[in-house]
């Protein structure tokens, strides 16, 4: 029999959060004034009916894990890796910004992005076909990334390292 | 009039006048992908906006949220894909029309309804937000932060799951509007000393991660890849307006058109329950009812008309009291905020000019949505087959761009995708990401009004329930947290019974 599932990590993660927050908020300092508030009191009070409202939403989700037909939310293994893909393609164009600059940070993001969007997607189905994808990509990247450096430098006076 | 005269030639400066055409034209293209909402659209153009003057880069903003709303009907009509959630609706006469070789008619038809729609929208703004700002203008603390609670309370419905999940998103937002200094004292909170969240969680990042970022991730986990191989675009070309047909259906028009700006004025509900009940209201008055689904224009008409009529309604209740009408408004705000712009009734006092200048740039982005799409429709049709491998790179960078381009912070970007992972989340357990913005964004109005009024009533907080509009509205608040709480204990219930 299952015990957890993705929506109950999720509630006792916010609830653990809210249950922090909580404890930081009651260290702050206390109001000037009788009947007044200070600055941990709002914090606290939310915070305060936040856990109160996630207890029957994690009671819920502990049910519905024991339900066999309640698995409409979980997230299958190609999913899982496709959005981790995404993200640690997204945390290494973050950490290339800076180092590597624009140009060349965001035609690597864009030429990675690609060809994994595609494999997790719409994966071509011969050698020919990835060929075509990553000569197309590679445009995609080179093209993308020049365009837009130039349009939001030129046209919006932004600056890129 | 002066105030008219000066709003006038505020919207006549040319800036103006290309940043509504340019924010239309973009709004038009990304309602027109699947998946691309009108709040994502939003998001992903303020970062544009900040070298802009204040009515230009609004003049944009309402420009993408005009033409995002009237986007999302070409998909609808020939992928049977709505392109945003208001045009559920579209597909229901929309497609069929399509199928049955009349694409060019349908698109014709949705163009010109979505363009009556919009402008009688923009004259009911006109209309009632004034008399509704000049009597918010006797809100003090206490109405105030009534307003603010209840403002939260009943956007938990936009959330996309239970209300009580959308509630506690909500409160998640307060609690993320704490982060930084106080505003009163100056101590420092929940910012685990990064000087970077001094003044507060910046809304730049929280906006663009949890509309754009989210949404590319939560693509990626249902490989969306809207299949665009049976994409009816036989006779698109002939699309134009069809005012005859218009005429005839006056009367479902004129109620479609109702119901959107009442149902968007309303907090918390949206274009896509204003486009169902008018949908609905125009089958019971038609004389055939029984064609409704199977490509009737009425069907077409009625949805169109209204969900552009919910972008002037649910505009009354963002300015003039600053609380958003549904999730592309919230967004919005946060636009307007960033701007310097707080929108609320004094806004109607201090910058009279500029609130009118909003008025005439959202009929003029009404009038660019209902001609791009006239001229552009081919274009925008082919917009339809960008696969979506190389769509979600393109947003993730503009993500990127838009958030580092403003104030080259890498911080920011860590921000902007913590924020991402947090809507992925957020949406995939159906506590919605709406809430969580709206929080953030009335979190220091409604602390700080609390504040304000208990120092103002010496400590004596049942001054709060005994003014009439502080009481009614936290008399309101409270009673539709009970209808949460019972919803939810609903729904419980309801799947205990399934289980057995």
């Amino acid at each position: 029999m299952r015990l957890i599932s993705g929506r109950v990590v999720f509630d006792l993660v916010l609830l653990a959060t809210m249950a922090c927050g909580l404890m930081e908020a009651k260290s702050l300092p206390e109001a000037f004034g009788p009947g007044q508030i200070g600055p941990g009191d709002f914090p606290a009070g939310v915070m305060f009916l936040a856990m109160i409202c996630l207890l029957p939403i994690l009671l819920n989700d502990l049910r519905s894990v024991r339900d066999p037909s309640g698995g409409a939310d979980n997230i299958g293994m190609a999913e899982t890796l496709g959005v981790t893909a995404t993200c640690a393609l997204l945390v290494g164009y973050i950490v290339m910004l800076e180092p590597l600059g624009f140009l060349v940070s965001t035609a690597i993001f864009l030429f990675g992005a690609v060809l994994s969007c595609s494999w997790f997607l719409d994966r071509p189905a011969d050698t020919a076909g990835w060929r075509r994808l990553s000569i197309s990509a590679l445009i995609l990247a080179v093209a993308g990334s020049g365009l837009t450096y130039a349009v939001f430098t030129y046209g919006f006076g932004l600056i890129f390292p | 009039m002066t105030v008219l005269l000066d709003a006038i030639s505020l919207v006549a400066d040319i800036n103006v006048l290309l940043a509504i055409l340019g924010g239309t034209f973009l709004g038009l293209v990304m309602g027109s992908l699947p998946g691309l909402t009108a709040a994502m659209a939003i998001a992903l153009l303020i970062p544009l906006t900040f070298g802009m003057n204040t009515l230009t880069g609004i003049g944009m903003l309402l420009g993408a949220f005009c033409g995002a709303i009237a986007g999302g009907a070409i998909p609808a009509i020939l992928l049977n894909i709505p392109g945003t959630p208001s045009s559920v609706c579209t597909t229901l006469d929309g497609f069929p029309m399509a199928r049955n070789g009349e694409a060019g008619k349908a698109l014709g038809l949705s163009i010109s309804a979505s363009f009556v729609g919009g402008v009688i929208g923009a004259a009911l703004l006109i209309l009632l937000a004034p008399p509704i700002a000049t009597f918010a203008l006797e809100f003090g603390p206490a109405e105030f932060f009534a307003l603010g609670v209840f403002g939260l309370v009943i956007i938990a419905s936009v959330s996309s799951g239970s209300m009580l999940r959308g509630f506690v998103a909500g409160l998640l937002g307060l609690t993320l509007a704490t982060v930084g200094a106080d505003p009163m004292t100056g101590v420092m909170r929940f910012a685990a000393g990064q000087p970077a969240l001094i003044s507060g969680i910046n809304l730049l990042p929280a906006l663009i991660g949890l509309f754009a970022v989210s949404q590319v991730l939560d693509d990626v986990v249902k490989r969306t890849g809207a299949d665009t191989s049976d994409t009816v675009t036989q006779n698109v070309g002939s699309a134009r307006p069809h005012w005859g047909i218009l005429a005839r259906a006056w009367r479902v028009v004129a109620s479609s058109t109702i119901i959107g700006v009442i149902v968007g004025a309303i907090p918390g509900a949206g274009g896509s329950i204003s486009s169902f009940l008018s949908y609905d209201q125009a089958r019971r008055m038609s004389k055939t009812p029984e064609k409704f689904g199977t490509g009737h224009p009425e069907g077409l008409i009625a949805s169109e008309s209204s969900n552009n009529a919910t972008a002037g309604g649910a505009l009354i209740p963002m300015l003039t009291l600053g609380v958003p009408g549904e999730v592309a408004t919230a967004v919005l705000m946060g636009g307007l905020t960033i701007q310097g712009v707080r929108p609320g009734p004094a806004l109607f006092e201090q910058q009279a000019e500029l609130v009118y200048g909003i008025f005439f740039a959202f009929i003029l982005a009404n009038i660019a949505m209902f001609a791009m799409q006239l001229l552009g429709i081919r274009l925008f049709v082919r917009i339809l087959k960008v696969p979506p491998r190389m769509l979600m790179p393109l947003i993730l960078m503009f993500c990127v761009i838009g958030v580092y381009g403003v104030n080259g912070s890498i911080f920011e970007l860590w921000l902007m995708f913590v924020f991402g992972l947090l809507g992925f989340f957020l949406n995939r357990y159906r506590f919605g990401t709406a809430p969580v913005i709206l929080g953030l964004i009335l979190g220091t109005l409604t602390e700080s009004n609390l504040r304000r009024g208990m120092l103002v009533f010496d400590g004596d907080w049942t001054q709060f329930l005994l003014r009439p509009i502080s009481a009614t509205l936290l008399g309101l608040a409270v009673l539709f947290l009970g209808y949460i709480f019972v919803q939810h204990r609903r729904d419980r219930r309801r799947m205990v019974g399934k289980g057995a």
